[in-house]
């Protein structure tokens, strides 16, 4: 069939949204859809780019030496750790901070629109900043300690904390998470609260419940649909830590800190193992597609 | 009676100076920031929480360690990273809000799972490519890249506010007898304009922080902000008036933007599934 | 060949597996109203947007002074249209927004000027003319609604509910305004309404619409007359039917029909609505038994005075009425039914609650169903 610029422009016309769609997916088509395919097809060679070596297919090798060694096995209950504590922290500080500000007061929109700070600036910042304020001679924080209590901590050190054993670097690497992101724990939270009718709250305060009572009956199931949400999006976000841990530890002392995504950075980019590196990526890729599968069937379950 | 109101009222404004309490001790690091960005290199070690002599020395400093060079790689790359998301996603978002697309809800769940993946997975097999193309170092190739990256964010949230708007609209103009393109650009776009400006700045907030793609795509020359300030990290000594001056330049701008787009934060942080 | 201006021929319309509008054919000619009454979900805004050309439906044919004009797009079909959400251009002034359909086919300004205040003048907004659409009250949103679409120079205009969610005053102002378009114009126009009394007062020709079919169609008279079933007579007023439940019986002096329900009575045919002789006749040699349901409207039936009653008298006691300006709907009970009826204003001048009241209903006028199916009898 011979394509003319008529039929071309009638076609255009007969079908205009994939016209409108077509950039957009090519970009992510290149950028995006193809190099994960082929990061796919790459975790089944031994692969590295300083050393002019052939690929060599290795088939499941690379699999199969990552799921038997227990090195990448520590990495994933470190980061199930981490996860874990940095959720608790972060719900437990967002929860405070939502209840103290679910009623209405001069200046709670300019508290909560500053609360939103750290959220927006780059953990880099963030994360470098908090170097500062943990050093151990002069951080503010070790200052404050030392005045207080006439104690000093090596808050970026392997010793073992109090909570859990875990190592002091790992409770910094949440502390510094949590400080990031427990604003956005807390505005979900809020905005979960402020779906319930204020003609309940009013009732609930004219009556003078108890605080637990109104947290049980009135509060919770308003936002439970929230907590499922920050829940999926919390968890995820955890799984991509990679920028604080870079700046703030490097993921050491030695590898107390190494979360799964800076295990992969120094696989790829230390050992250059591209191999091994791709494969590790594609179980959590796995993971994630599973999660977002989860969320958004529970999405769509929701909305009926 | 009397009496109970009183309480009421003391433990309302007791409340209050609770949360005011925690809020600025949360906020506190920045207050650090900005304290020391001004400080001499003298009080930094002798006084770590007053601020008693302003000084612009550490910014002079920061200059000549090449900050504003890494600020004017940041302001390039997230311009034409947004630049060009917007002009692909504006289109993508009005079709997939008008019309039945085959697949959409593929398409959808595809969107969704690009915000949950890591970066740090994609980054590899790019890293691969943009060394054969000869992208790596460039800031066509981090454009490209963060472009990319905030595509699907700009299409879902763009699409959320045009779904807003009732289709009627763009029929009772068709009807009207103007063309498809008149109805995007002089009907559909100016409506939601506030819409489009908030999801851009969004996107430009998250390409400004950046930085695992920053770190492994960009070059001495292209680094910004983010990977400068992660570089310092290995020296010996750490000058901590000069990060902190370089901070300051850095996250200015955001705490400006979070101001400007404080209305449509909600939407923006959950992706579009909660709107407001 | 038909003098149609527009035809519709066996339209069907689904989304996905809910079908939308089913066999719908009808004509129209030039100059004429015609009213798509209906209830909300019964098709009246697909129908609308198919004949616009906004969308597109699965099978049949539309036609306009006799071509064939599905493939046409909605700008060459000469169509405008005011849409039930009103679709006003809300970034953009009043006039911008009377503006936009002469913009598009290309007008000099000053032509475009003139048309504007016209329309404007003509519909009492030139007041708001520099207004932004978002900051109008919902009396003023709906008049710049219209005035875009008749400031269009358009064959066939199509209404969408033009006067929902107004309060009473508005919407009889405007439907008075309307009616002055309509004279003055002579334009050919579809309207959509739920509201019986609007398509009644408005049109030359209605079609009910009821799940996407075509119930009935025919003069306001016709429809208002005849009802094609118990629903569509129900709902034309507005569930304010007196209805009584009985059933055919042959008698030796004639039929008879034997009601059960508001009250036990036998009553000959032929001494109460000698018109229905025929109907009942036929019915009552078919089917002996037959249940019926005799309904006469409440303007069809009087609270007796003094004045001998030549229909069917029933005694009720009056509970209660509602004050509708210059007539009085008075409700009265009789064995748990409550009968309707429009009065003079003159009964408020007694004490009448609690009241007992000689009712007289006309039977001439009334229509009467098969009560099984609901279909009219005697239809032809």
């Amino acid at each position: 069939m011979k394509l003319s610029k008529d039929s071309f422009k009638n076609f255009i016309s007969q079908h205009p949204a994939w016209f409108m769609v077509l950039p957009a997916l090519l970009l992510l088509l290149a950028l995006n859809i193809f190099p994960l395919i082929w990061s796919l097809g790459l975790s089944f060679y031994k692969f590295t780019l300083i050393i002019k070596e052939p690929l060599r297919y290795v088939g499941g090798q690379n699999y199969i030496e990552l799921l038997t060694s227990p090195e990448a096995w520590d990495r994933f209950i470190k980061t199930g750790a981490y996860i874990f504590i940095s959720l608790l922290l972060q719900f437990a500080l967002g929860f405070t901070l939502a209840l103290l500000l679910a009623e209405e007061f001069k200046g709670r929109r300019l508290l909560t629109t500053i609360l939103m700070i750290p959220l927006m600036i780059a953990p880099v910042a963030s994360a470098l900043f908090f170097r500062y304020l943990l050093d151990y001679n002069f951080g503010p924080i070790n200052a404050i300690l030392d005045r207080l209590f006439g104690i000093r901590i090596y808050w970026l050190g392997a010793d073992p904390s109090p909570l859990f054993g875990l190592p002091y670097a790992l409770i910094s690497v949440i502390l510094v998470e949590s400080w990031i992101w427990t604003p956005f724990v807390m505005y979900i939270i809020l905005a979960g609260m402020g779906a319930i009718p204020t003609d309940l709250w009013e009732q609930a305060e004219v009556d003078g419940l108890s605080f637990w009572y109104k947290l049980r009956y009135l509060i919770l199931p308003y936002i439970k649909p929230m907590i499922a949400l920050i829940l999926m999006f919390r968890l995820m976000d955890s799984l991509k830590t990679f920028d604080t841990v870079y700046v703030l530890t490097a993921g050491g002392p030695g590898t107390t800190t190494e979360l799964i995504s800076v295990y992969i950075y120094k696989l790829a980019f230390i050992e250059w193992d591209f191999g091994s590196a791709t494969a590790l990526s594609y179980l959590v890729i796995v993971l994630v597609i599973f999660m977002t599968n989860v969320f958004m069937r529970y999405l769509i379950l929701k909305r009926g | 009676m009397v009496e109970s109101l009183l309480l009421y009222k003391l433990k309302k404004y007791l409340r209050v100076a609770v949360l005011v309490f925690l809020i600025l001790a949360y906020l506190s690091p920045l207050y650090w920031i900005f304290t020391t960005a001004f400080k001499t290199r003298a009080e930094m070690f002798s006084n770590p929480f007053y601020l008693t002599q302003v000084t612009l020395e550490n910014f002079e400093e920061a200059a000549r360690y090449g900050a504003f060079d890494a600020i004017k790689n940041s302001v390039i790359i997230t311009v034409g990273g947004v630049g060009l998301a917007l002009l692909l996603s504006v289109f993508a978002a009005y079709a997939f809000s008008r019309y039945a697309i085959r697949g959409k809800n593929i398409l959808m769940f595809y969107i969704l799972s690009t915000r949950m993946m890591p970066p740090i997975a994609l980054v590899i097999p790019i890293f691969v490519m943009f060394q054969k193309l000869g992208l790596k170092g460039t800031y066509t190739g981090l454009i490209l890249m963060y472009a990319t990256v905030s595509l699907p964010f700009s299409i879902w949230m763009i699409k959320s506010f045009i779904d807003d708007i009732p289709k009627d609209i763009d029929q009772a103009a068709i009807l009207d007898g103007h063309s498809l393109t008149y109805v995007l650009f002089k009907i559909v776009i100016p409506m939601v304009l506030p819409g489009i400006v908030a999801s851009m700045v969004f996107s430009a907030i998250t390409i400004w922080n950046e930085f695992v793609f920053a770190l492994l795509l960009s070059s001495i020359d292209t680094r910004p902000t983010s990977v400068l300030l992660s570089s310092i990290r290995g020296e010996r000594g750490f000058n901590w008036g000069r990060i902190a001056a370089i901070e300051v330049v850095y996250i200015l701008p955001i705490i400006i933007f979070v101001f400007l787009v404080q209305k449509h934060l909600l939407r923006g942080l959950t992706f579009g599934t909660v709107r407001r | 060949m038909s003098d149609y201006f527009l035809e519709l021929r066996n339209i069907k319309k689904r989304y996905g597996d809910k079908t939308v509008l089913d066999n719908i054919s009808l004509g129209l000619r030039r100059g004429e109203t015609l009213s798509l009454l209906g209830p909300p979900g019964s098709g009246k805004t697909t129908l609308l947007k198919i004949i616009a050309g906004l969308e597109r439906q699965d099978s049949g044919d539309i036609l306009m002074d006799g071509k064939v004009i599905n493939d046409l797009p909605p700008y060459q079909r000469g169509v405008a249209m005011v849409f039930e959400t009103l679709a006003l251009y809300t970034h953009m002034t009043v006039y911008e927004n009377i503006a936009s359909p002469l913009i598009a086919a290309k007008l000099p300004k000053e032509v475009m000027d003139k048309k504007i205040r016209e329309i404007a003048k003509f519909l009492k907004i030139e007041h708001l003319l520099e207004r932004k659409a978002d900051k109008l009250s919902g009396g003023e949103r709906q008049r710049v609604a219209l005035a875009r679409a008749l400031v269009k120079d358009a064959e066939l205009y199509l209404f969408d509910e033009p006067f929902i969610n107004l309060d009473a005053k508005i919407r009889s102002a405007l439907r008075t305004e309307f009616k002055k378009l309509k004279t003055t114009l002579g334009k050919t126009s579809i309207f959509a309404t739920p509201d019986p009394i609007e398509a009644l007062a408005l049109s030359d020709y209605i079609a009910v619409l009821y799940n996407g079919r075509i119930l009935q169609y025919g003069t306001p008279i016709e429809i208002y007359d005849k009802p094609i079933n118990l629903w569509l007579a129900r709902y034309l007023t507005g569930n304010m039917l007196n209805e009584l439940y009985g059933r055919v019986v042959s008698q030796e002096n004639g039929v008879a029909i034997e009601l059960t329900s508001p009250v036990k009575r036998k009553i000959l045919v032929k001494d109460y609505a000698p018109n229905y002789v025929d109907i009942i006749k036929e019915l009552g040699v078919a089917g002996t038994q037959q249940e019926i349901v005799i309904t006469i409207k409440p303007s069809q039936s009087t609270i007796e005075s003094s004045q001998e009653c030549s229909g069917l008298e029933i005694e009720a006691e009056i509970i209660g009425y509602e004050n509708h300006g210059s007539e009085i709907l008075v409700f009265a009970r009789i064995n748990d039914t409550v009968l309707k009826i429009y009065s003079s204003r003159d009964i408020l001048n007694r004490d009448i609650i609690g009241a007992k009241n000689k009712i007289c209903l006309d039977l001439t006028k009334a229509v009467i169903y098969d009560k099984r199916t609901g279909r009219v009898l005697g239809d032809t």
